[in-house]
């Protein structure tokens, strides 16, 4: 079985042996002829499912071989993974990575209860990210984490949070080495020596030209606005 | 000496970090970052060379005497032989 999807704009054949991923891509379909073709072996398929000692139905692991097979692919096209929850304000892009466990979710989920229907979440789990001229993108992909939160939309970013637990509301610039060491715990680094360059390339520029900051939050409302005043520069 | 086939050094904003790419993935799939003399005497190992050469090259590009290049040197070659980065 195969269909097509647009994955941050880029035309993507997905064959498949199992319906969950043409499921999980709805709203993602495209009629545009594909540039890139993925699929995954019933080893690999096995292999991710062995990796997670059986925990998830093949289905689901082929999703997510299906998913790495795509991100890989997608580098040389310019669109980089960068595991993260993304909600939009008034149409621009909010980025919060973090340690497993450390509360994006609930914390985009505190945006939407502040900001109401102002805020959007772009995706809750696996964004992809471009540059469109000259400014950081964030895509919304099928890939959406065990919330299923987000949508297929496009944002300029305005600003990336590395999010830590605090018992207090603070926003503070990131350093560069700061910043590195986060968003490294949260790509899928390219094997191939000129993907992994074109990657770095994208890395370096974000690093450089995007405003990174440390939040440090509770789990109050108070702690969207702090992130977001921060980030607005207001 | 020589960095083994499979390590790449990218600077990422003010970061210098070391990873691994092909085979190399499947034995080495962390990063090292190093700061500016490391990255330097990084860039003088991606070609065949000894200790020596290494010595030599940071006297010329920093200006310092022999018996501080030589620490930077050996602590360094030291650290890189311990991961695993380095073919003797």
């Amino acid at each position: 079985m195969e269909f097509c999807v647009s994955l941050a704009g880029i035309p993507v054949r997905v064959v498949h042996k199992y319906e969950h991923i043409r499921a999980l891509c709805d709203g993602y379909l495209t009629d545009e002829e594909p540039i890139i073709t993925v699929s995954a072996t019933d080893e690999e398929i096995e292999a991710e499912s062995a990796i997670n000692n059986g925990e998830y139905p093949l289905p689901i692991c082929e999703g997510t071989c299906i998913h790495r097979a795509a991100t890989n692919a997608l580098v040389k096209h310019g669109v980089i993974l960068i595991h993260s929850a993304v909600v939009t304000v008034d149409g621009e892009a909010y980025v919060f990575m973090a340690k497993s466990g450390v509360g994006k979710s609930t914390h985009i989920g505190l945006w939407q209860k502040v900001f109401g229907d102002r805020a959007v979440v772009l995706n809750g789990d696996k964004p992809y990210f471009t540059y469109e001229n000259g400014t950081l993108t964030a895509h919304g992909t099928p890939w959406r984490g065990k919330e299923f939160l987000g949508c297929n939309m496009k944002a300029p970013v305005r600003g990336i949070c590395i999010l830590h637990r605090g018992v207090e509301n603070e926003i503070m610039p990131a350093t560069s080495s700061d910043a590195v060491g986060q968003i490294f715990h949260q790509v899928l680094l390219p094997r191939d020596g000129d993907d992994l360059a074109v990657f770095m390339g994208m890395l370096d520029k974000i690093i450089k030209n995007v405003p990174i900051y440390n939040l440090y939050c509770n789990m109050e409302d108070d702690a969207a606005r702090v992130a977001y005043n921060g980030m607005k520069g207001n | 000496m020589k960095i083994k086939e499979g390590f790449v050094l990218h600077s990422v904003g003010d970061e210098n970090v070391v990873v691994a790419i092909g085979k190399m993935t499947t034995k080495f799939r962390g990063m090292i970052r190093l700061n500016s003399t490391g990255a330097f005497i990084f860039r003088q190992l991606e070609k065949e060379t000894d200790e020596k050469g290494v010595i030599d090259a940071l006297i010329a590009e920093y200006g310092i005497d022999e018996a501080t290049a030589s620490t930077a040197a050996s602590g360094f070659i030291a650290q890189l032989k311990d991961a695993g980065v380095l073919d003797i």
